[in-house]
């Protein structure tokens, strides 16, 4: 398939979204589409690298960093096989500058990238997706960033996220890897299915039962309704 | 079976704004290492730096500068060789014409000979047996001339005539012994009206005297013919395949035996005539016939020696 030939402009807006991190993606980077206006398109930043401008590069750089390098970590779970692909991934933004196409979209481009990476590494390394094991210094750092919470209300928010986290790492790797898509990316479930390589239906699926299994794990931490011990 | 549940969950989750949402931008702290920031932009840096992205202007513009010099390459072509489709095969060296279509002159040429042969025989057995009733329209045949200018008077007449005066020579020959005729030249003259449209007229003589320039080799050269065959067309004229003996060169005409404009265009034929009428002893008749050769032939090769020549 080639590369970045959906001829959409949901990235430019989803990708000014997220420059100053202020909306992560998602459908929640839908919203931002008249501010995005006056941003230029990933597309144009691109075409400008294409033809030498490698400070167009960099604002294009700053615009995905973020999504792409999460979307690497989730899927692979240690951060140092992130670090590689994630080098590996622009290092082959960078080398196929030449084939790309303005009506491509640059997030359908890039996340695709990412996705044949990410495919490739596990295929070198003989296992499947990893699970991203909840690390007890990032769970002390969450604890220790709600130190402004009482304790034990800081506690239960880091089991929650704890919780949350590992329900993700445990997710089925497609699963894991069309939501992750979903809430970094900003593109479509169509868009999503092309770059995993299946039809939309399928991707809504996969979406359908990551979005099941994570509500069920935030489900076990709402408060229970306390009744009255002697009924009136 | 889907559950109607996880529909409803995955709507919700669909309009954005829901808690899996907002959970997930909360556990997500994941920040790029400042090093892999460099190093990915000093590679992005050096691969500017490369000079990359001028070859990629260059294959950009490649294309449709390729194709606009093939399209004005495919119209000059066009336009170049367009009016020149009469002509075009002048160009072609004259050696490789030559030989490519010698043999087929040659039989073209024998061809003709067996023709004009077969029906002056057949016409001496029809002349022998009834009267004349009428006389047939006369068909001058005209040697293929030398395409050149004319050498300077020879010591002697040409060893190796053209086809065409072989053609002729051939003609005469064959009356001479079949028919036994006095006048051989004569019967000549007078062919059947069906040998009028078979028996060729070699006018290339003609041809290269009225228009020199135009012919530069020697007689058997085809260019030479080819040009005066493309004029011929252009004349409106009768014209054969390109490149034949019996083609654009040689022309087909019917005259009246009486007209002596047309007995007089053949310079040999009129030579012949002159000689004999030396050897009848009309010598003044001779002379004038000489003398009106010359003014009409000045430059034609006849030796010092010819019979025809005006006795001193």
């Amino acid at each position: 398939m080639e590369l970045g030939s959906v001829p959409s402009q949901q990235g430019a807006v989803s990708s000014a979204a997220s420059i100053d991190g202020a909306l992560p993606g998602g459908a929640a980077a839908l919203a931002t589409a008249p501010a995005a206006v006056a941003v230029t398109d990933d597309a144009t930043l691109m075409l400008r690298y294409r033809d030498g401008d490698a400070r167009a590069f960099e604002l294009l750089y700053e615009r995905h960093k973020g999504p792409l390098y999460r979307y690497l970590q989730r899927m692979c779970g240690r951060r140092e096989v992130a670090d590689d692909l994630f080098q590996e991934v622009w290092s082959k933004v960078i080398a196929s500058r030449s084939r790309y196409e303005a009506r491509a979209q640059f997030n359908t481009f890039l996340f695709r990238i990412a996705h044949n990476c990410a495919i490739d590494y596990f295929r070198r390394s003989g296992r499947p997706h990893e699970n991203a094991a909840q690390d007890v210094d990032e769970l002390a750092e969450q604890i220790g960033a709600a130190e402004h919470e009482r304790p034990d209300a800081a506690l239960s928010e880091a089991q929650v996220r704890s919780d949350f986290r590992r329900a993700l790492a445990e997710l089925p790797p497609e699963q894991r890897d069309v939501f992750v898509l979903y809430e970094e990316s900003g593109l479509t479930l169509e868009e999503i299915g092309r770059i995993t390589g299946v039809a939309m239906e399928t991707a809504k699926s996969r979406l359908r039962y990551a979005v099941g299994k994570l509500r069920t794990a935030l489900r076990q931490h709402r408060p229970r309704q306390l009744e009255p011990s002697v009924q009136s | 079976m889907s559950d109607p549940i996880d529909i409803k969950a995955l709507d919700e989750y669909l309009k954005g704004g829901s808690d899996i949402s907002q959970r997930y931008r909360e556990v997500r702290r994941e920040e790029v290492p400042p090093e892999l920031d460099r190093r990915v932009l000093d590679e992005a840096r050096a691969a500017v730096a490369s000079g990359g992205g001028r070859s990629r202007a260059w294959l950009r513009w490649g294309a449709p500068v390729a194709l606009a010099a093939s399209v004005i390459l495919a119209v000059t072509v066009v336009i170049e060789s367009g009016p020149q489709n009469d002509t075009s095969f002048v160009t072609q060296p004259a050696a490789v014409d030559k030989a490519r279509l010698e043999p087929q002159r040659q039989v073209e040429e024998s061809k003709l000979q067996d023709q004009v042969a077969q029906e002056r025989r057949q016409e001496r057995r029809e002349e022998q047996q009834p009267a004349f009733a009428a006389e047939p329209p006369a068909v001058t045949v005209q040697q293929a001339a030398p395409a050149s200018a004319p050498a300077p008077a020879p010591a002697s007449v040409p060893a190796a005539p053209p086809p065409a005066a072989l053609a002729k020579t051939e003609l005469e020959r064959l009356n001479a012994a079949t028919l036994d005729s006095p006048a051989p030249q004569v019967a000549a003259e007078q062919p059947s009206p069906g040998l009028a449209g078979s028996v060729a007229t070699v006018s290339a003589r003609k041809e290269v005297e009225q228009a020199p320039a135009e012919v530069d080799s020697s007689d058997d050269d085809l260019s030479s013919v080819s040009i005066t065959g493309t004029r011929a067309r252009r004349a409106g004229r009768t014209a054969g395949p390109r490149g034949t003996i019996s083609g654009s060169a040689i022309s087909s005409e019917t005259r009246p035996a009486a007209d002596e404009d047309a007995e007089h265009s053949d310079p040999e034929k009129w030579l012949e005539d002159i000689r004999e009428l030396r050897r009848a002893g009309k010598v003044e008749e001779a002379d004038r016939q000489w003398q009106e050769f010359g003014k009409a032939f000045p430059n034609f090769p006849v030796a010092t020696d010819d019979l025809a020549r005006k006795q001193r």
